[in-house]
């Protein structure tokens, strides 16, 4: 299907792309790899085009199935193809499976494309994912462990390998990545789309290694598909992506949690085991040092008079091979020379054998500790004279001595680097960071296990290189309200905010909110009351009845495991999991991935082969992101409890206090929404597509006041009168619910409403146009003319109510 | 009242025992395991789990702080761990603060060093003319750490200081300056935390309280004839309150703001600021008081028959009684008022003779 997208213009402030040429003023002629567009997907390309003509930001909600990947995709591909810049796509996404399952779509996508034209278009796209699933080597491709592989790929492949061989020493090569060489360095691999598999293939007939092929061929796609670690984590991303140029259009998809995702990777945590760790690796490279003075006691000296004319000249060869991450450091500091005290490898390795010992001293203390950066800093400088300066440039010292030692067992020292990693951080940052030591892993624990938490509090350091760097940078997600949340905690702008509704031929889901068990006591998973017999009692009664009703699979989420275990053990001296039994299967998630694949594989066989089951899971677990429950696999979820944080972690409440005073976001909003947006990601695990059905639960009190939190596309359908129900009443709705599910249904009843074809567009896009004339003709009088989607319609000012309530009056 | 508090209390006396049970293990888990034994009475901590281990920095020999005890109660003794003749003094054994001794060492040797080696960047030309030092200070301080010709360091060292005096004694000053403003900055930042907190608590506390006022006015207005209208001025009034209390939030905490901004200490501007060294002056223990009289010139004699028996008794002088003194006092008493009154002329040198008049008569009658 062809059609074409009128160019709007908007007027951004921030953004003057006054080097566009007029005539890109025009229509975008789309092309769409299906018969059948939904009206949401229209408004979402739209939207997406608006953004990237305006060249900003954008954050936007699309319901989960309706197809959010393929017209992201099949816009930017033909806004690529339309316009003379060919603007690069990086599309980043969560899991390998979604990466996968895009990859897919593109390639979909392209061939249609190939059709519709009639010639097939000189267009790369390809995917990135670690080495353990790319590796082609026969013995290395073996290994389970991803730290293994790499750590052997890196021994077969690195530069000094080479070089040794090329001396003619002993040593042995992975041919696949040999052969690239012989390739011309910007052709690797022919154009077109590759999956992983594909890739694959392709590397096993032509003898080439796939994953080097795709780092060494990402300046020339047009498509990367990888995961956001590649872009956000500031340790890969040096290395990964930074020859992308400036003007990519950036998509985070599945961005929910994007915020964890920026903190989680400056966070590093430290063990006593990791120390112990990092004081041998100081050990064994003090005997490497040695060894080499002994030997090839030139080379440390040419590293040394490198380092002596500055840090970028000594890491030029910093390619792919460079097995070591760094964490960020500002320009100026790389151009700046290694300090004079850690330039000699011996003073190094000492300075860092103080710092390993000096931290080893810190976790001796037994209350909890948290501190500032610079309160640490000047700490260590009294107790072991280490200045700030020099530890900024450990990581990067540490990575240029292991070069120059040729060590390629990395195994060794990653604790070292870890080690090395923090100090730099600890030394870069001085605000939104946060030392926390705790002694002990509970509150009751009596032997210590001392815990080193370096935090990062503020979720915008990570991503604000990203922001700088591209001109368009997309956020979307299935479940990302209140969306203005997303822009004040990342710190960035954004051109547009919108979040879609779901168009619906019926009603295809039941939200319901239960709040009272049918003895009208109210069910809430809140601290005080949760292990309250009646509570728990209730809260049995709801799964009792809707495994009776609900065909097929039920799943269940509650907020944490503590909280799961306790319930289920009550649930079982009260009888309550023997009468589940009657009509499901019950399964359960562990934090063990392995058992939890296992349930789930067990879950599936039980729902399609008509015995159904309860699959019992956690909210923040493996189970509730990324794991589709699609038609038979899911009729029914149910929330029970509002899945809030563990409040008492003090991780959590230093990061609480610091955007209540940065950001001005108050604890209770962010705990609230924190919540929700995991509730309603469990929630959209049901809901897979529009011929899809299912209900969704939201079993406790709190939920009643929390409606405007959820998604639109969610809370829209959550109607007022099953906003308060009780476990019968709400039984009572679902069978009604489901009874209006079983009637037949065609495709043909979505036509024109939930499906529109080229002609149901084409009318729509004319009556827009009138409608907007009109308009115009109607505020003639210089009044702003609104976008067509009126969504501004129910912003009424005070005055305006005011007036309203007095009228009424 | 005081029934409820005392288990707290207690509880709260029993948690702090157990801290400080927790962390005398955790010294002792500190230095290694269990079985532990000291080199020089053999006794191991899995008979005596109380055992700490301290060293001295001259030698850095482990032993146990009974042995100290022993050994060096009487005086300075030999180290007595075999082959090491160093004289030890009890008052010099401390606890190890690091787990390796190597370490420990070390950074009493940087100790030492950094007091003498303090040169800073600016007192360079060049980046690199600073790392070269940089360099050069950690190869002096390498070769005292792995004893590698002491005496050549050694000199060096000296050399250092005596060409450097005056540099490192004005860095040292910076130092501690720079230290000070560190402290300060950390106290106003705690300070400025701690108003935005008490600003925080205050806003949540009047939105509560003025829901709860609405709540009640509402059912007020509910209960009045024309319902509809009362509620709604109910409803109003609640609104502006609400949204001049955002404002006063915002304005609030844009003040706080600003006072973050603000310069708010002169530190940061002294900071940048070059010491100006005043000369040596000789020492002078009143700091420039001038006890030089202004209101009155003393005299040798003043007439005074009262005095007269004094003045020749012999025994009055044999206990050492001076009518000199005696009139000093007196005079000085009687003036050490004077300059107190801001408002009172102020008195000249050239007047006072004339008030010894008075005051003789003053002692005579």
């Amino acid at each position: 299907m062809k059609f074409q997208i009128e160019y709007v213009v908007i007027s951004v402030s921030t953004f003057s792309r006054d080097h566009r040429l007029t005539d890109l003023n025009s229509d975008l002629p789309v092309i769409f790899p299906y018969p059948r567009i939904y009206p949401e997907q229209y408004q979402y390309m739209c939207d997406l085009k608006r953004t990237l003509d305006a060249g900003g930001h954008c954050v936007l909600e699309m319901p989960s199935g309706t197809g959010k990947t393929v017209s992201l995709l099949s816009l930017i591909v033909a806004y690529q193809q339309h316009y003379p810049e060919h603007r690069k796509l990086i599309y980043c996404s969560r899991t390998m499976s979604e990466i996968e399952k895009a990859l897919y779509e593109l390639k979909a996508l392209m061939e249609y494309r190939a059709k519709e034209l009639g010639y097939v278009e000189e267009f790369r796209g390809l995917g990135l994912t670690s080495r353990k699933n790319l590796c082609l080597h026969p013995s290395v491709k073996r290994e389970k462990r991803g730290d293994v592989v790499d750590a052997r790929c890196r021994s077969l492949t690195a530069g000094f390998v080479k070089d040794k061989k090329e001396r003619g020493e002993d040593v042995e090569l992975c041919i696949y990545h040999e052969n690239l060489d012989l390739l011309e360095p910007h052709n690797l691999i022919p154009p077109g789309v590759y999956t992983f598999e594909g890739m694959l293939k392709y590397g096993e007939t032509n003898k080439q290694c796939p994953y080097f092929t795709a780092r060494r061929m990402m300046s020339f796609c047009n498509i990367i598909i990888y995961s956001y670690h590649y872009l956000l984590d500031p340790k890969i991303a040096e290395r990964v992506s930074k020859e992308l140029s400036k003007d990519c259009i950036v998509v985070f998809d599945e961005a929910h949690n994007i915020d964890n995702v920026c903190i989680e990777s400056l966070s590093i945590d430290l063990t006593e085991d990791a120390l112990r760790k990092a004081a041998r690796g100081c050990s064994s490279l003090e005997r490497k040092i040695e060894e080499m003075k002994t030997t090839d006691a030139e080379k440390l000296q040419s590293e040394y008079a490198k380092l002596v004319e500055g840090l970028q000249d000594a890491s030029t060869a910093r390619e792919e091979d460079s097995f070591m991450a760094n964490p960020v450091l500002p320009d100026d500091l790389l151009k700046e020379a290694v300090p004079g005290n850690i330039r000699r490898a011996e003073h190094f390795v000492a300075f860092l054998k103080r710092f390993v010992e000096y931290l080893k001293t810190r976790m001796k203390v037994l209350h909890v500790i948290s501190e500032t950066p610079p309160s640490f800093l000047q700490h260590l400088k009294d107790l072991t004279f280490i200045e700030r300066k020099p530890l900024r440039f450990c990581a990067e010292r540490l990575t240029s001595l292991m070069r120059t030692l040729e060590l390629s067992n990395v195994e060794d020292f990653r604790a070292l680097q870890e080690v090395a990693t923090f100090a730099t951080l600890v030394a870069t940052y001085e605000k939104g960071f946060l030392l926390i030591l705790e002694p002990f892993e509970s509150e009751t624990a009596t032997v210590p296990n001392p815990i080193f938490h370096f935090t990062c509090l503020d979720a915008s350091i990570a991503i604000k290189p990203v922001f700088d760097r591209f001109w368009s940078v997309v956020i979307t997600s299935g479940t990302i309200s209140p969306l203005e949340m997303y822009p004040k905690m990342l710190q960035f702008d954004c051109v547009v905010q919108e979040s879609y509704s779901m168009t619906l031929a019926r009603r295809s889901f039941l939200p319901m909110v239960v709040t009272r068990g049918s003895d009208q006591v109210a069910i809430s998973s809140r601290f005080e009351i949760r292990n309250d017999l009646s509570v728990v009692r209730n809260y049995g009664n709801l799964m009792i009845e809707f495994s009776k009703i609900t065909p097929d699979g039920l799943v269940i989420f509650f907020p944490s495991y503590l909280y799961m275990e306790s319930i289920i053990s009550m649930w079982q001296g009260m009888g309550i999991l023997d009468e589940v039994w009657k009509y499901k299967l019950i399964l359960v998630e562990t934090p063990d991935s392995q058992e939890t694949s296992l349930a789930l594989e067990t879950y599936r066989t039980a729902c399609c082969n008509g015995r159904g089951a309860v699959l019992l899971c956690v909210a923040r677990g493996k189970v509730s992101e990324g794991i589709d429950f699609d038609h038979q696999y899911g009729r029914t979820v149910i929330c029970i409890g509002v899945p809030f944080q563990y409040t008492e972690s003090r991780i959590l409440k230093a990061r609480l206090e610091f955007l209540r005073e940065n950001f001005r976001i108050k604890e209770n909003d962010f705990l609230s929404f924190d919540a929700m947006r995991h509730a309603a990601q469990c929630l959209g695990r049901v809901l897979r597509g529009k011929d899809d059905y299912g209900i969704m639960v939201l079993a406790d009190k709190r939920f009643a006041k929390k409606k405007n939190q959820l998604p639109k596309w969610i809370s829209q359908a959550l109607l007022d009168s099953e906003m308060n129900l009780s476990v019968d009443m709400s039984v009572a709705a679902a069978k009604k619910f489901l009874r209006t599910m079983a009637q037949p249904f065609h495709a043909k009843d979505q036509e024109g409403i939930s499906t529109w074809s080229i002609d149901d567009l084409n009318a729509h896009v004319n009556k827009i146009k009138l409608q907007e004339e009109e308009r115009e003709q109607m505020h003639l009088g210089g009044a702003q003319v609104q976008n067509g989607n009126g969504r501004d319609d129910y912003e009424i000012s005070d005055e305006e109510l005011d007036e309203a309530m007095m009228k009424l009056g | 009242m005081s029934t409820p508090a005392m288990p707290s209390l207690t509880s709260s006396a029993a948690t702090s025992a157990a801290i400080a049970r927790a962390r005398e293990n955790a010294i002792n888990r500190g230095s290694v395991d269990a079985d532990e034994i000291c080199p020089v009475c053999k006794s191991s901590r899995y008979l005596n789990p109380n055992m700490r281990f301290l060293v001295n920095p001259e030698c850095y020999h482990k032993m146990c702080e009974s042995c100290v005890d022993r050994i060096f109660s009487q005086g300075p003794s030999q180290c007595p761990v075999v082959g090491c003749d160093k004289i030890l003094r009890k008052q010099k054994f401390r606890k190890q603060t690091f787990e390796d001794i190597q370490v420990e060492r070390e950074v009493d040797v940087r100790k030492r060093i950094a007091k003498t080696f303090n040169k800073r960047q600016e007192d360079f030309p060049s980046l690199k003319e600073f790392n070269d030092y940089l360099e050069e200070v950690e190869t002096v301080t390498f070769n005292l750490i792995n004893s590698v010709d002491i005496a050549a360091t050694e000199a060096k060292i000296s050399a250092f200081e005596q060409s450097n005096k005056a540099t490192i004694l004005q860095n040292a000053a910076k130092a501690a300056q720079e230290a000070q403003f560190v402290q300060a900055q950390r106290d106003f930042e705690r300070e400025q935390h701690r108003r935005a907190r008490e600003l925080e608590e205050e806003a949540v506390a009047e939105e509560k309280r003025d829901k709860l006022e609405h709540r009640a006015n509402l059912l007020k207005a509910l209960q009045a004839d024309d319902a509809d209208f009362e509620v709604a001025k109910v409803n109003k009034m609640a609104r502006k309150k609400s949204s001049m209390r955002k404002e006063n939030q915002e304005r609030r905490a844009k003040e706080l703001e600003a006072a973050r901004n603000a310069p708010a200490f002169q530190f940061l501007a002294n900071l940048n600021k070059p010491i100006s060294e005043e000369p040596q002056k000789p020492y002078d223990p009143l700091d420039g008081y001038d006890e030089t009289n202004k209101y009155f010139v003393y005299r040798d004699k003043y007439e005074n028959p009262w005095l007269e028996d004094a003045l020749n008794s012999k025994s009055m002088m044999a206990g050492g009684y001076l009518v000199q003194q005696y009139c000093e006092r007196a005079v000085f008493e009687a003036f050490s008022g004077v300059g107190c009154f801001i408002e009172d002329p102020p008195l000249s040198d050239d007047t006072s003779p004339s008030f010894d008049t008075p005051m003789a008569d003053a002692i005579a009658t």
